[in-house]
């Protein structure tokens, strides 16, 4: 029982083929963080390849996916192959280069008020833009997910005679998610419908986006885990899949900044996610290898 | 060329203005730059902003405004307005925030008063009051909370009376901000002979003049009185007073609080975007612009963008459908969040070494809009009626039973 339904705004086109990527990935289910599971998700992937999914060139497309592999879990490594394929194609703005210049936007944002100099310039604006705007989407739709979970439960699950979520105490935290993804997704739709990317007002609100996306997909997560009670808390739920899935997009969207906390979100990332499956890892194989 | 992300440096408008929209930006743009100056002084001078909230300046920009066309965009032609589309009212609103514009005296006859006069009043109604409301020669008040009834509207208790040709008013009716300027307050009523809580509302127009009508304004937080009690004591007001038929008060009632919601829910957002400006100004002066505070900075402009896409979301629904949404309802938490995080950010920038060297106006400025953002979560529907509505509308959350009535 869905009771959020997305975040961005969708065409009737985008909508069914949400609903094509939300079938395959469900037939997999949330990637377990083991190499059975992995090796599932890389099979959808090649599904999700041969209808077409990897040639997808426009950003509100890409982000409508990107969103609905968040929601399912699917797995990072896969999902960033994806990403990889469209930053590969030839008139995408993407364009070919590795995309890891987005740090150096979200860096623009987090030190403001700061002069922005040359060497704090992205090299490539509109990878950097397109990166963001994709784990930024992955985020968001993991935030739906857990909120989702976190929502459908509190309706269900009844304590003293009621349902839990009859308590202000869980009804208004959920309220109060809600309208920071509501918020979050507003601002996504912008940004990735915005005719060019990379115009200074386009980075900042990519910028915007991934920043309140990466948040709101921890706090979605964290109140999943704990309103599903000691369910939530075991490994077999999915809570602190999207926990640790949120730590390492957030991660990744801040990679790049000066800064030290930028270094020990990149550490909690490498311990979050399990050391064969960071892709955050994966992300610092392919760069040096390049 | 591509330039370097702006980050703070100045409002980024970037939210795809079809071009209509962009060129009566422009305009208006053009327009506030030459007004602003004539009408309110040096926007620079460091006590602009403490003039901004003095009732004559106030009424002075409703003139203005008024003058130049500006005031009531999107009213219909017959009464006064220019029949714009909601969205350039909306433009009009950030634009003004941002070149920081006074709020015009009449917000209340402008935003609410006057639509629910479009919406429900007789030719007579509209003919007397709508020229006013936009000049400002009127200002009017709400007149909805009581001691009694604050976020439960159930407890209304003020009375007027049928009796013969019009109704005897009694009752009390409090927190209604502008009282002690206005002429006229949409005021709301059980009209029926016998009392309860479940007999029918009507919504009156009452003149502030009227005998019986006593105003006393009340000190707040701040240490001005910008809200008071009225107290009402057999004010005689004739059968044409009504707003709408006689029992049909809620409904014209939910037509003044959704067109508060509407039309102010774009308006909070323009605050939130202005208030940060002056923010990013202030630690600008105070050299203190990285570390926490510039992530600080830098959440809350994000925010605050995501805040006017929302808008735009939310004004695009209305536009389509003719009813607001749940947006308003996100916009005036996350607006009450910001005034709040942008205030105490400026408390605190304040009292750091460079901050105790920024002109002491300033200091006054922020102080006052800290402890006047105190009442943000109160006014307007407070933060727990708007966390309800989400719950229990959107979320499907259960409602909490209700305690039995004595």
């Amino acid at each position: 029982m869905l009771v959020l339904t997305s975040g961005g705004a969708r065409t009737p086109e985008q909508a069914d083929l949400t609903e094509l990527v939300a079938r395959i990935t469900a037939e997999v289910g949330a990637c377990r963080l083991d190499a059975d599971s992995r090796q599932r998700h890389l099979a959808a992937l090649a599904r999700l390849r041969a209808l077409g999914m990897a040639e997808i060139t426009d950003l509100p497309t890409q982000a409508v996916v990107a969103e609905t592999l968040g929601r399912a879990l699917f797995c990072r490594a896969a999902a960033e192959e994806l990403y990889q394929e469209w930053a590969s194609l030839p008139d995408h703005p993407a364009g070919t280069g590795p995309a890891d210049d987005v740090g150096r936007t979200i860096g623009a944002l987090l030190e403001p008020c700061q002069p922005v100099t040359a060497s704090r310039t992205p090299a490539r604006p509109e990878s950097a833009a397109a990166f963001a705007l994709w784990h930024g989407f992955e985020a968001l739709g993991s935030a739906i997910g857990a909120l989702d979970d976190a929502v459908v439960h509190s309706r269900r699950r009844e304590q003293f005679g009621t349902p839990i979520g009859v308590n202000q105490a869980i009804s208004h935290r959920c309220a109060r998610l809600y309208v920071d993804l509501e918020l979050a997704a507003a601002l996504g739709e912008f940004a990735a419908s915005a005719q060019d990317v990379t115009t200074s007002a386009g980075l900042e609100a990519v910028a915007g986006f991934s920043l309140l996306a990466g948040d709101v997909a921890i706090r979605t997560a964290e109140a999943c885990l704990h309103m599903n009670g000691a369910t939530g808390f075991c490994w077999e739920h999915d809570a602190h899949l999207r926990l640790r899935r949120a730590w390492t997009i957030r991660a990744l969207l801040r990679r790049g900044t000066s800064d030290e906390a930028s270094f020990l979100l990149a550490h909690y990332a490498n311990i979050t996610e399990l050391s064969g499956e960071s892709l955050w890892q994966c992300q610092s194989d392919r760069r040096s290898s390049t | 060329v591509l330039r370097p992300p702006s980050a703070l440096s100045g409002a980024a408008y970037w939210l795809h203005d079809t071009p209509e929209q962009a060129d009566f930006r422009v305009q208006a743009r053009q327009w506030l730059a030459v007004t602003l100056a004539e009408v309110c002084g040096d926007v620079s001078s460091p006590d602009y902003d403490l003039r901004l909230e003095e009732y004559p300046v106030r009424r002075r920009w409703q003139a203005a405004l008024a003058d130049a066309g500006w005031a009531g965009l999107a009213w219909p032609v017959e009464y006064g307005g220019r029949a714009f589309p909601m969205a350039l009212q909306a433009v009009f609103h950030e634009e003004s925030s941002r070149a920081r514009a006074p709020r015009p005296l009449n917000s209340i006859g402008l935003y609410m008063a006057g639509p629910t006069i479009i919406a429900f009043g007789t030719e007579m109604q509209k003919a007397d009051h709508l020229g006013p409301i936009l000049r400002g020669d009127e200002i009017w008040c709400q007149g909805f909370s009581e001691p009694g009834a604050g976020s439960d509207l159930r407890g209304l208790r003020v009375r007027a009376q049928p009796d013969g040709d019009g109704y005897t008013i009694n009752g009390t009716k409090i927190w209604t901000s502008y009282a002690d300027v206005s002429s006229y307050c949409i005021l709301l009523a059980r009209t029926s002979v016998t009392a309860g809580e479940a007999s029918p509302l009507s919504m009156l127009l009452l003149p502030m003049d009227a005998p019986g009508v006593t105003c006393r304004p009340i000190r707040q937080a701040t240490g001005k009185a910008r809200f008071c009690e009225v107290v009402l004591e057999n004010v005689r007001l004739p059968r044409s007073a009504l707003l709408g038929a006689e029992g049909q008060g809620w409904q014209v009632a939910m037509t003044t609080i959704a067109h508060e919601r509407a039309t102010m829910g774009f308006a909070l957002q323009a605050d939130c975007a202005a208030l940060l400006d002056r923010l990013t100004d202030l630690a600008r002066e105070a050299g203190v612009t990285g570390g926490e505070i510039g992530a600080r900075l830098a959440t809350m402009r994000a925010t605050t963008s995501a805040m006017r896409a929302l808008g735009r979301i939310g004004l695009r629904a209305y536009s389509e459908t003719g009813t607001p949404g749940p947006e308003g309802s996100m916009m005036k938490l996350t607006w009450e969040q910001l005034q709040h995080d942008i205030c105490v950010c400026a408390l605190e920038l304040l009292g750091t070494p460079g901050g105790r060297r920024v002109d002491e106006r300033r200091h006054e400025y922020w102080t006052a809009t800290y402890l006047r953002s105190r009442g943000n979560t109160i006014e307007a529907g407070t933060t727990e009626m708007h966390l309800n509505a989400i719950s229990q509308r959107i979320l499907g959350m259960p409602r909490p039973p209700r305690v039995m009535e004595r």
